[in-house]
């Protein structure tokens, strides 16, 4: 191809790239001198002083300019045609989507197991709490609030706030009541979607933008109460010592009475987080379950309608409220159950739990994983919080970048290139493709682009 | 067929005002049973307001819509003439009245779901409104939602188990039918989004069906098809009134199609009434050719002459 462009246009493709990477680099050092280029800092004496960092300015300048040029210079500058992706590299896509779910569930079946065989008890716990355990709650959360976006098309950003109606509820009904973990988790589960249906029926009328800005606001509102009701919550302090799940009944003690006793075994600590882990897993599977056919059943194809086109669906006769009411109920209702097991595996809630980043982070796996595709979501959740988790990990950077370097810091950064590029390349999330409920001769996949985002 | 012309449809002094511009006023017609009735009349003359005063998208601000189901198991013991049920039903705070036969309905004290649901009125949009994202199956499955969910307390058929698997063959069924009927059977799987515009608009007709309607309302179905294409729907029309046993209500502008289907027609301009009568009675009538054909507009002369 590049042979065939005439002299001509390619030095006029290379000035264009030439200005437009210019005009990048202008807005990149307009973005950089307010926040890299002078920095305050304290001498000895604790006197401020402003130290100025041109060459960090300059790379970063640099680094946006060269961008830009390549990627102009590589890409003609009529904008290519939106190519769906093609359905046979999809179906192909699919087919492996068979098998991963059932592979993924095996491997996360292993996954303690394994851990502990290779880094022993005391090892594994931390690769156990801190990616297993971790990953499952935010794809349990991922896959409630899927239902919402994915399938009923409405943008909730406020979706934190069921997550802590169920956290403390636990955490109040067992320190205040000594009610048990089996029982609270039910509980719950009500009581969060009883708060879904609450924030469903003043936004009933409300879509796209303005239903996310109120729930926005609803997460806040409960983040707010939680804060300030001191006298139920403990404020900001939060409500510690919240009791230890049991293993039904048998607490993971190293007493006679505890559950290591109980199966002949040696206590190690790690024994509660493997039961928490496939506790957390068994929810998941029984979610993922229940959502798969749900999808097949009117309900969730009412969602699916509901999210292309809620008028339509009026036309068809169907109760749009109640349609609306139950998919926040049921989102609502898995994030409360998850906030359980949240507030059971921490032993201490605090308001900065919930913060509207969490909400954010939730959304994220949704919208990156694909709305809608169970699979996706699952994918997303362990390659942002894995990955995010990962870079903890990454202590051998600071052999590369000096001492000070802290992988820690950049998790973020590392995130938002990563939705930035995902948004470029994928724009409908890892699995963009939409597999019907029902055919008569043959499931057709439907690209991402044709389904709707509940716009409407 | 004396009762098959009962009155279906009575609308009476019905208005609809938008702040200070008054869409329709106080209109009144009644569309007839096995019938099709055409609205016809320049854009903005109140035609969409009227259709979605009647689906319940809008809630009227003064008058009555009152629509009468004859019960689909027993056609016939409906009686022909319900004007006396209607005024009590009118003076009680209920929204319907059974009668031997069937039932009748006061349709501005309804939902729109509920209209669909319970009074059998189906509708489509001048935009097409299809589940873009769904595949055609998918589309008529939804439309029956009503009979697909079942009972209240039915949880396992909420999750496709149980009883539900009768119901959805049932469904299944349904679709199958109405998509042979539409010509779209051979592209069931695919996605609504992805079809052609003709058969979108094929498509959102038998949806509409789907729902068993006793009356189907039509929002321009013939725009942008071609003569061919209209000539189909034509056919499709005429053999729904004549085999299905459904009455329909239709806006649009294509007079040829309207000539050719109607049995009664109705003409406004500016939200008021002024012409009713039969095709060939609104073809001679000189307050329409002035204001709605304009005497400018000769095609649409020679189309209504045709």
């Amino acid at each position: 191809m590049e042979e065939s462009l005439t002299p001509v246009r390619s030095r006029s493709r290379l000035k264009d790239a030439l200005t437009g990477a210019a005009i990048a680099g202008a807005i990149m050092f307009g973005l950089c001198f307010p926040i890299l280029a002078f920095r305050t800092d304290q001498n000895f004496s604790n006197e401020l002083y402003l130290l100025s960092r041109w060459p960090a300015v300059a790379f970063a300048v640099g680094l946006v300019f060269v961008l830009r040029f390549t990627m102009l210079l590589r890409a003609p500058r009529a904008a290519r045609p939106q190519a769906p992706p093609s359905p046979t590299l999809a179906g192909a896509l699919q087919r492996l989507a068979r098998y991963a779910g059932g592979a993924g569930v095996l491997a996360l079946i292993a996954f303690p197991l394994v851990m502990v065989a290779l880094l022993g008890p005391a090892g594994a716990q931390k690769w156990i709490d801190n990616f297993g355990i971790q990953i499952l709650l935010y794809v349990l959360l991922g896959w409630g609030l899927n239902i919402v976006v994915g399938l009923a098309g409405l943008l909730d950003l406020g979706y934190v706030a069921f997550y802590a109606v169920g956290a403390y509820a636990y955490a109040l009904l067992a320190t205040y009541f000594g009610w048990s973990f089996w029982l609270c988790l039910p509980v719950a589960g009500l009581l969060a979607a009883a708060f879904g249906v609450a924030l469903g029926l003043p936004v009933l009328r409300l879509r796209g933008d303005y239903l996310a800005i109120v729930t926005m606001a609803f997460g806040e509102i409960i983040r707010l109460v939680l804060t300030n009701w001191t006298a139920l919550t403990n404020g900001d302090a939060g409500i510690s010592s919240i009791p230890r799940i049991t293993f039904f009944g048998w607490p993971f003690i190293a007493g006679p009475n505890g559950f290591a006793a109980l199966f002949g075994l040696k206590f190690a600590p790690v024994h509660r987080l493997i039961f928490l882990f496939y506790l957390i897993l068994a929810l998941a599977l029984c979610v993922n379950y229940l959502t798969r056919r749900l999808r097949k059943a009117p309900l969730g194809r009412a969602f699916e309608a509901l999210r292309e086109d809620e008028i339509a669906c009026r036309s068809l006769g169907v109760d749009t409220v109640a349609t609306k009411l139950t998919a926040f109920a049921l989102g609502a209702s898995i994030a409360g159950m998850a906030g359980a097991l949240f507030a059971a595996r921490q032993n201490f809630v605090s308001p900065t739990s919930f913060t509207f980043m969490e909400s954010a982070t939730i959304l994220a796996l949704v919208v990156l994983g694909g709305a809608g595709s169970q699979l996706g979501v699952a994918l997303a959740a362990i390659v942002i919080i894995g990955g995010s988790e990962l870079l903890r990990e990454l202590d051998g950077l600071k052999q590369i970048f000096g001492p000070a370097f802290d992988p820690t810091q950049y998790r973020m950064l590392i995130v938002g290139i990563a939705m930035v590029g995902m948004m470029n390349w994928r724009p409908r999330g890892l699995i963009a493709l939409r597999t019907p409920s029902i055919f008569l001769k043959k499931p057709k996949l439907v690209v991402g682009a044709l389904a709707g985002e509940g716009r409407g | 067929m004396a009762r098959d012309k009962a009155p279906l449809l009575i609308v009476d002094q019905l208005t609809m005002r938008f702040g200070g511009l008054c869409a329709v006023d106080a209109l009144d017609f009644t569309a007839r049973g096995g019938e099709i009735t055409a609205l016809i009349g320049p854009n903005g003359a109140g035609k969409t307001t009227l259709f979605n005063c009647v689906t319940g998208f809008y809630r009227s601000c003064a008058g009555r819509i009152a629509l009468a189901r004859p019960d689909p198991d027993s056609p016939g013991a409906f009686r022909a003439d319900w004007r006396e049920e209607l005024e009590e039903l009118t003076r009680s705070t209920r929204r319907s009245a059974r009668l031997e036969g069937g039932e009748i309905f006061l349709l501005e004290r309804m939902a729109d779901f509920e209209i669909v649901k319970r009074a059998g009125v189906a509708r489509t949009f001048q935009n097409i409104r299809l589940f873009r994202g769904m595949t055609v199956l998918e589309n008529l499955i939804v439309a029956q939602h009503n009979r697909l969910i079942g009972p209240a307390l039915d949880l396992a058929g909420r999750l496709g188990f149980g009883a539900y698997r009768a119901r959805e063959r049932a469904a299944i069924e349904t679709a199958r039918f109405w998509l042979d009927r539409v010509g779209l059977i051979d592209r069931a799987d695919e996605a609504a989004g992805a079809l052609p515009y003709g058969a979108q608009r094929r498509l959102e007709i038998a949806r509409a069906m789907a729902t068993a309607p006793t009356l189907l309302c039509l929002d321009e179905p013939a725009a942008g098809l071609n003569p061919r294409e209209s000539h189909e729907l034509t056919a499709l029309l005429l053999s729904l009134r004549d085999d299905h046993d459904v009455s329909i209500l239709i806006i649009e502008h294509d007079m040829s199609v309207v000539m050719a289907i109607s049995d009664h027609v109705v003409v406004l301009d500016h939200g008021v009434k002024i012409a009713d009568g039969t095709a060939r009675d609104i073809r001679q009538d000189e307050a329409v050719i002035k204001a709605y054909l304009g005497v400018a507009d000769e095609a649409d002369i020679a189309a209504m002459g045709a």
